[in-house]
């Protein structure tokens, strides 16, 4: 089975993140990137089937942040190819103008199967994965939290999330494109000595970007702005025991404690 | 259905209408009355016409049905939508940003070209197009979008809207599925559901909720002692989920179960959108985190910045006294 | 002579020397054997510091040093036993050299030399008491631990009968030559040496109704056995559980210089995984399988491990017994060339298990305990270097360690926090980068982060800076040292912090460099010279030592109370740091009273080696710290628990909450107490985030 996973990298909020002079985007310049969590586990996902049964792994990502590194960790994992977009612009397209780049890069792969994680928190414009399934003209399902080989040849067997710890178990022929919310274990830790092993033998494949596609018919930011935020807590202050106190005050005043 | 309808998506899982579909009726109703138009809801599934009484507030219910409708598949679903917007051509179709509306709501606007938002926490007209209000970044930003070309396809979070009261016309049109829709490559196998016989935390009247603040399993004591002291249950939020610590019966949120009891007591939880989702609506809630600017202190009622594994037995002694 | 007899047409002597050719020989190809094994295992330099080597090796094997420190009874019985057998090797070198000689060439036997008889013989009752006392202490008191072997007690069994052969022979031999006198016959010999164990044994013989003659024959049947006893102990202990007798010295003379806590470098990785078929024993250094065959099972690696006590399933003990087997086991085929088998437990993770190796808090009592010089703290990081690379972590510790790839810090907070704490001082901390400073101040994760601890730090700040120290911080550019990541086995994490922390160093100009963690002090002191750190590094509580003692630190009240002191882990028995904290505590005015496990005796918090980042252990009836708050809860009249290090702070904090005697015992950091003798401005003491 060939699969292909696209791995993304975007703004780590563990900064809050700036808005640029025109109110409309983000200072990215100030930003730094990590890898997005459920691309995350795609890529795990992606290396859970190539040990359960033979499948080549191949990884796309654009190149920009500190994507190197992300990619250096995918390889010690074990992916085959690791294939970087160049991209013609400092900053990445939005999401949905990005799907057809990675589209470009992994039609030429003609994978059984692309792992996509679901969503990234960027993206106001619609997940990656569905648009390249749409780019691919491949079938599409999102929100997969486990595959396993299905019990036909050619097929694969998924868990589809819904609330309340509900999942929908659902038989996927191939090829398809799937959004993985998470994998069947979660991501492995790789440990610093096997990245930089790999920095030595790992090689990536570097691409062009493909020249702008026709923007999609996306909306524009007219304003990016912090929620304000509206109602806010009354907080509690004092000793431990004064503000236990008073908790059981409240709860006693509302008729809840017995 | 006329450039100024509003198409609505109705979300159907395990044969119940999601909640979340009625506050998409609702965000239906205040675009389409300003712009003047019908609020149209979709329902595809086999048999939908039985829903058509909870549909109430819409103007047209459009049901198709179909056999191949009758468990979700992307594929059929897909087509189905696409070929009523197609050929109704609504301003808006606005779908509930759920599991199923994930992967319905991009798959048209790529089909149809058509822009999409996500994230959607409110919705106006804005000349000929929308105006979205969306929210990303974990919820720590909020975009003013403009939306220009019909139709747009946004997908409003669970809650941002109360579900509809006001009543429309509620007419029922039935139609067929086209036969050139195939049975998609994606099927439906069945549904797998958590493990039984742990606590229904939906029907408990006090929640003790736990988060990462907890930080050892062992902690899990310490709010167990807690919720039993005024007699409720011990739920928590996904990270705790995700370490096993606790079933996932017990998780709320998103992909958890959305709770609405009495008393929600939110400890070291950050309070991020996903988890929010499944529990905002608590009459009373209490929040203790050592992170000032969480923002489960903007839907808290109270809010303690502290330790919670110095607070909560202070607090099952409190409560004991009284 | 006993061997001038003749069995079966031949010399008695020849016979022995012929058993004495086959036993040395097996004795020679089992060593040679047991080298080889070593030498599967990795290279690792011990070669170093030569003459400190020989120092340790007198003091610790031939003086005995750690064991008369030691547990009672056995820190005298031990030396005595080990004494006697020395003198023994003498008195059985002149009875193979003499016995062999004998039919053509006499030589005399120990008992014939003066002085040294002397010396023997009552070495001989010595050895005897010894072994009575320790047989006491093994089958009867059983200390703990105490793995009451069968090799154990049969070596102590042929000792005793070594020495109750020899006190026969000795009887004998005197009679012979009494009764040789009386006759008139020549006698060898250089006079009557002064045997009074020989007499005595000679004269109860005699007075238990035993004629002449019967001790004569019964003293040469002893020498006999004596002398074969000597030949099996040759031939058996290579290839016992109890070698330790022949590798301890070895051990020893090759122990961790010139610090403690020393780790080998990472295996060096060839670029395919050869994984499985290559030998198993190749990842550890061949010091680390000698660690196997020199251990005696003793337990005192055991009886004093926090985590063993606190009822943890890691046992130093068994860890090294499994190791024992293990490499015994496995260098045997190995050496074989038996292919290995698919089916085999697996050893790191299996037999040793998984929570066992993640246990440890690498406090260093059990190497320091240990008389034959074990190194336990580096198997088990060795071991955990397994574990990680095949990402054998539970959930919380990946993240800690994703959280200081991406951050720099266990704390998953953002970088340009980390001085967040100093935010509120009146004169803000200098940025040792922009300009150059004396000192430089690494304060680690746990004084920038951790809420009780960044309190303290900020009172330090204003203590330095009240004392007029010209010093400064590296800002968001400082790591954490990387002390528990290299202790949790992830050492290419550690290299990748030490690279960066370095190159922030490199940044900034200072003279020395100063902390208050322990763990960090360690790390910069002693691990960071190999990536290019030449400046000196000190612990804060050395440095204010200093200040009180030029008067540049002006007390104004004196502290009311009774303190103990907590000597940390990485400070004391590391680094052997004792006494400037205990100044200090004696400057501030409090009466200091010492804790029975203090100084190289502290009892860790149990914080260490990763362990504080750690899911807390199933089966652990009291958690470390608690266990030391109560050895002072039980002293009365204390009121202060005096701690010098961030972890300490919060886990002894912790675990006074838990014992209920937050009204009772106070735990402090020393800083905050030398901040409150100093009655500085009361208004910085809060923070106001």
């Amino acid at each position: 089975m060939k699969i292909a996973v696209v791995v993304r990298q975007i703004p780590d909020l563990i900064e809050p993140l700036e808005v640029d002079g025109s109110g409309t985007a983000f200072d990215l310049g100030s930003a730094s990137f990590i890898v997005n969590e459920s691309d995350d586990h795609a890529l795990e996902q992606a290396i859970l089937l190539k040990e359960a049964g033979g499948a080549t792994v191949s990884v796309v990502a654009l190149d920009f942040g500190d994507v190197d590194n992300t990619l250096y960790t995918a390889a010690a994992k074990g992916a085959d190819r690791i294939i970087k977009i160049s991209l013609a612009e400092e900053m990445p397209p939005p999401p949905r103008a990005a799907a057809a780049l990675y589209a470009e890069a992994i039609k030429p792969l003609a994978p059984d199967l692309v792992l996509v994680g679901v969503q990234a928190h960027d993206e106001w414009d619609g997940g990656v994965s569905p648009f390249l399934a749409a780019a691919l003209g491949l079938p599409y399902v999102g929100v997969i939290c486990g595959v396993k080989a299905g019990a036909e040849q050619g097929t694969i067997s998924v868990c589809k999330e819904f609330p309340g710890a509900v999942m929908a178990r659902l038989n996927v022929k191939l090829p398809a494109v799937l959004g993985i919310v998470g994998a069947e274990q979660p991501p492995r830790y790789v440990p610093v000595a096997r990245v930089r092993a790999a920095m030595k033998t790992a090689r990536f494949e570097e691409q062009e970007a493909a020249t702008a596609a026709s923007a999609p018919p996306a909306g524009s930011i007219s304003r990016l702005y912090p929620p304000a935020s509206g109602s806010h807590a009354e907080m509690l202050a004092g000793s431990e025991s004064e503000i236990a106190a008073r908790i059981a005050e409240i709860l006693a005043q509302k008729g809840l404690v017995k | 259905m006329s450039a100024q309808d509003v198409l609505v998506v109705a979300e159907i899982q395990r044969e119940t209408l999601s909640d979340v579909t009625l506050e998409l009726l609702a965000a239906a109703r205040g675009l389409a009355s300003a712009t003047g138009g019908q609020v149209v809801v979709l329902v595809l599934t086999a048999d939908g016409a039985r829903h058509a009484p909870a549909l109430a507030a819409a103007d047209r219910i459009v049901v198709v049905d179909d056999a191949l409708l009758a468990a979700y598949s992307p594929e059929p679903f897909m087509a189905a939508l696409q070929e009523i917007v197609v050929a109704e051509q609504p301003r808006a179709v606005l779908v509930g940003a759920t599991s199923i509306g994930w992967d319905l709501a991009p798959l048209l606007a790529a089909r149809l070209g058509a822009p999409l938002v996500t994230g959607g926490k409110a919705i106006q007209p804005d000349g000929d197009g929308l105006r979205v209000t969306a929210s990303f970044c974990g919820g720590k930003m909020l975009a003013e979008i403009q939306v220009a070309a019909s139709p747009a396809i946004v997908m409003l979070l669970p809650g941002a809207y109360r579900p509809a009261t006001e009543a429309g016309k509620g007419e029922l049109e039935r139609r067929q599925l086209a036969a050139s829709i195939a049975e998609g490559t994606v099927r439906f196998d069945q549904w797998v559901l958590p493990a039984g016989g742990d606590v229904d935390i939906t029907q408990q009247e006090i929640l003790v909720a736990v988060g990462r603040g907890i930080q050892q399993k062992d902690n899990l004591e310490l709010a167990e002692e807690l919720a039993q002291t005024l007699g409720g249950a011990v739920c928590a939020s996904r990270p705790v989920i995700d370490q096993g610590w606790l079933p996932a019966t017990r998780q709320v949120g998103k992909s958890g179960m959305t709770v609405k009891p009495r008393c929600f007591i939110a400890l070291g939880i950050s309070g991020a959108p996903e988890h929010v989702e499944g529990m905002k609506d608590a009459d009373l809630i209490l929040a203790v985190n050592t992170d000032a600017k969480a923002p489960i202190f903007d839907v808290a009622h109270y809010g303690v910045v502290a330790d919670v594994l110095d607070l909560i037995p202070a607090l099952t002694e409190a409560v004991k006294r009284n | 002579m006993p061997t001038e007899t003749k069995f079966l047409g031949v010399y008695g002597a020849v016979w022995l020397a012929v058993f004495l050719v086959a036993a040395t020989a097996l004795f020679v190809r089992r060593m040679i054997q047991l080298i080889r094994i070593l030498a599967l295992g990795r290279k690792e330099n011990r070669l170093d510091y030569f003459f400190q080597r020989l120092r340790t090796l007198v003091s610790e094997v031939l003086f005995q040093s750690r064991m008369l420190r030691g547990e009672p009874i056995i820190n005298w019985a031990h030396p005595a036993i080990f004494w006697g057998f020395c003198a023994f090797v003498v008195a059985s070198a002149l009875l193979f050299v003499g016995g062999i000689a004998a039919p053509w060439l006499w030589l005399p036997s120990a008992e014939e030399i003066p002085v040294l008889g002397t010396v023997i013989d009552l070495f001989a009752v010595i050895v005897l008491v010894g072994l009575i006392a320790s047989s006491i202490r093994r089958y009867i008191i059983r200390p703990p631990g105490l793995q009451r072997t069968t090799d154990a007690t049969i070596v102590v069994s042929l000792i005793a009968l070594l020495m109750v052969t020899y006190l026969l022979a000795e009887a004998g031999g005197r009679v012979a030559q009494a009764m040789a006198r009386e006759v008139g016959s020549p006698q060898h010999g250089w006079g009557q040496t002064w045997l009074p164990a020989g007499m005595i044994t000679a004269r109860l013989l005699a007075a238990a109704g035993m004629p002449d003659d019967t001790i004569v024959h019964l003293g040469i049947a002893a020498w006999w056995m004596h002398a074969f006893i000597l030949l099996f102990f040759l031939v058996y202990l290579p290839s016992s559980k109890h070698m330790h007798l022949l590798w301890a010295p070895v051990a020893v003379f090759f122990a961790e210089l010139p610090y403690k806590g020393m780790l080998p470098p990472g295996e060096e990785k060839s670029g395919e995984d050869a994984g499985a078929e290559k030998n198993p024993l190749a990842r550890f250094t061949w010091r680390m399988l000698l660690n196997g065959y020199t251990c005696a099972e003793c337990g005192r690696c055991e009886r004093v491990c926090p985590m063993a006590t606190s009822g943890a399933k890691l046992s130093p003990r068994q860890v090294i017994h499994d190791v024992k087997e293990f490499v015994l086991h496995e260098g045997t085929a190995a050496l074989r060339g038996v292919p290995a088998n698919g089916q085999r437990k697996e050893f790191i993770g299996g037999t040793v298990a998984s929570q066992a190796i993640w246990g440890c808090a690498t406090c260093h009592a059990c190497v320091d305990k240990c008389p034959v010089r074990n190194e336990h703290v580096a198997l088990i990081v060795e071991m955990r270097r397994k574990l990680v690379e095949e990402g054998q972590l539970d959930g919380t510790l990946q993240e800690t360690l994703l959280s200081l790839q991406r951050y720099g810090n266990s704390q998953s907070k953002s970088p340009k926090k980390r001085f967040d704490w100093a935010k509120d001082l009146p004169v803000a901390l200098k940025d040792a980068r922009k300009e150059p400073v004396e000192t430089l101040w690494f304060l680690g994760d746990y004084a920038a982060f951790h809420p009780s601890s960044t309190r303290v730090s900020r009172l330090i700040a204003l203590l330095f800076q009240a004392a007029g120290l010209d010093f400064g911080v590296l800002g968001d550019a400082e790591q954490s040292a990387g002390n528990d990541v290299r202790r949790l086995g992830e050492e290419g994490l550690f290299e990748m912090l030490a690279e960066k922390n370095m190159k922030a160093l490199g940044k900034a100009e200072f003279q020395r460099i100063i902390t208050t963690d322990p763990h960090t002090y360690h790390t910069l002191k002693h691990e960071y010279a190999r990536f290019g750190l030449d400046k000196p590094v000190l612990h804060y509580t050395e440095l204010l030592d200093g200040l009180l003692g030029a008067g540049r630190l002006t007390l104004k009240r004196r502290l009311e109370g009774c303190a103990v002191y907590h000597d940390p882990c990485y400070l004391g028995r590391y680094n052997g740091i004792y006494e400037p904290p205990r100044r200090i505590i004696d400057a501030l005015g409090l009466r200091r009273v010492e804790m029975p496990r203090n100084r190289e005796d502290s009892f860790c918090c149990g914080a260490g080696g990763g362990k504080i980042w750690m899911q807390e252990e199933e089966g652990v009836h009291e958690r470390p710290a608690s266990l030391r708050i109560k050895e002072a809860l039980e002293m009365p009249g204390v009121t202060h628990f005096v701690v010098a290090c961030p972890k300490d702070l919060g886990m002894f904090q912790d675990a006074v909450k838990t014992a209920g005697a937050e009204d009772r015992l106070r735990v402090a950091d020393l800083g905050e107490l030398i901040y409150e003798a100093m009655e500085l401005s009361a208004e910085v003491m809060e923070p106001t985030t």
